[in-house]
């Protein structure tokens, strides 16, 4: 009450006309209903929002800054070195494919082998032609294998090269060739395949009294 | 709850405890004086709005630095001071105005209310504080409507007390002046 008295004495003594004018505030009608209730609700959305924009703003400036670096001409040489890389991979075939396709093909050329050398025998057997040397020893070659009952065994100790390279060498046998028109490794057939024509064979080594066993059976 | 808090209470609330709740408090106590304050030196409650809501936004941004040696109260008075010297220079420059335009400019916005009366001694007075300059007026409208001790407007003017009592002295006789001329 005394500080007020002693303003208003302070504004009486300075200007009794300023001292006169009623303190109503003119201003107190045009302020919206409710403004001061919803103030603060107001000012709290409009500092969550500035805190989000600010966020956001920060992030934005951290987008081109890299932490990680990498060697000097990487970029420039990758093209090459993917090039490179492409040109060097080779043909991805398991070697367990390609060992179980060559034993298919191995299985079929030595009963292919067999299977003609011993055809060709029973024929001039019957006709009781002259048996031709390469005959007798496949005839020999044979028996052995029958006797010995190793015919598993013959066909897992060939070598890879050896069978390619029968293969190559014997085009104008007809099971030969048809085996190794499938050893190009981009074309080679499922395995299944290799033994297409395995009944025939078995006829004519079931005729021909031979424990037939198929490869795989290992 | 946090209303019947006293401002170091408040302040303390705001700095280790519940941010929001605090400051909805500081807002609360001192929206109204403020926002009056505010209003009287912009005259347009749009201004005033803004000028208020930007003023409390840099109070949340600043309120953890705080020293409590000084009061609260006065600092936001600070703030707000200076927030609306800021916004009617920025206006000012923005329009190309001149001291006597800009005094021009806020008496035809408060001649624009549809409450005004030119005829009511408190629109006379209203637009006689217009003629003032913008720190006399901010002198005049703590003293004469807040009816604030020099010591506090000396903190919140950063003004002596003695040059604060010579700049209220000469804002009355202007006045005065002004209502016996209209």
């Amino acid at each position: 009450m005394k500080k007020e008295n002693d303003i208003k004495n302070e504004l009486t003594e300075i200007s009794r006309t300023v001292a006169d004018i009623p303190s109503d505030n003119p201003h107190a009608a045009d302020i919206p209903a409710g403004y001061f209730e919803q103030l603060s609700g107001e000012i709290l959305s409009r500092i969550q929002e500035d805190e989000k924009e600010e966020l956001s703003e920060s992030l934005k400036s951290v987008r081109h800054i890299n932490v990680y670096d990498v060697m000097e001409n990487y970029f420039s040489h990758l093209d090459e070195e993917i090039k490179y890389r492409i040109k060097d991979e080779p043909k991805v075939i398991s070697l367990n494919k390609r060992t179980i396709a060559l034993r298919y093909l191995a299985a079929a050329v030595i009963a292919g082998i067999l299977g003609f050398s011993l055809v060709n025998l029973y024929i001039n057997y019957k006709e009781k032609a002259a048996l031709r040397a390469e005959n007798e020893l496949a005839v020999i070659k044979a028996k052995e294998i029958l006797n010995k009952g190793s015919f598993n065994i013959e066909l897992n100790s060939l070598k890879e090269e050896d069978i390619v390279g029968y293969l190559a060498m014997s085009g104008d046998d007809a099971h030969a060739a048809l085996v190794a028109s499938s050893i190009d490794e981009q074309n080679l057939p499922e395995a299944e395949e290799y033994i297409y024509n395995e009944n025939t064979l078995n006829i004519f080594l079931n005729e021909l009294n031979i424990d037939h066993q198929t490869p795989n059976n290992n | 709850m946090a209303e019947q808090l006293d401002d170091i209470d408040l302040v303390n609330q705001f700095k280790t405890a519940n941010k929001e709740a605090a400051f909805t408090a500081i807002i609360r106590k001192y929206q109204e004086k403020l926002y009056w304050h505010i209003r009287r030196l912009v005259i347009q409650h749009e201004d005033a709005n803004d000028v208020l809501q930007n003023m409390f936004i840099k109070v949340w941004k600043s309120l953890d630095g705080f020293r409590e040696e000084s009061q609260l109260y006065t600092w936001l008075y600070r703030i707000a001071t200076n927030e609306c010297l800021t916004f009617l220079e920025k206006q000012k420059k923005h329009s190309g105005l001149s001291m006597s335009d800009e005094t021009y400019n806020l008496s035809n916005t408060i001649k624009a209310n549809d409450h005004f009366d030119g005829n009511k001694l408190e629109w006379k007075l209203q637009l006689a504080i217009q003629q003032l300059p913008e720190k006399q007026r901010a002198v005049f409208n703590l003293r004469y409507f807040e009816e604030m001790p020099y010591e506090k407007m000396s903190k919140i003017l950063e003004t002596s007390e003695g040059a604060l009592k010579a700049n209220y002295h000469h804002a009355v006789k202007k006045i005065e002046h002004f209502i016996l001329n209209h």
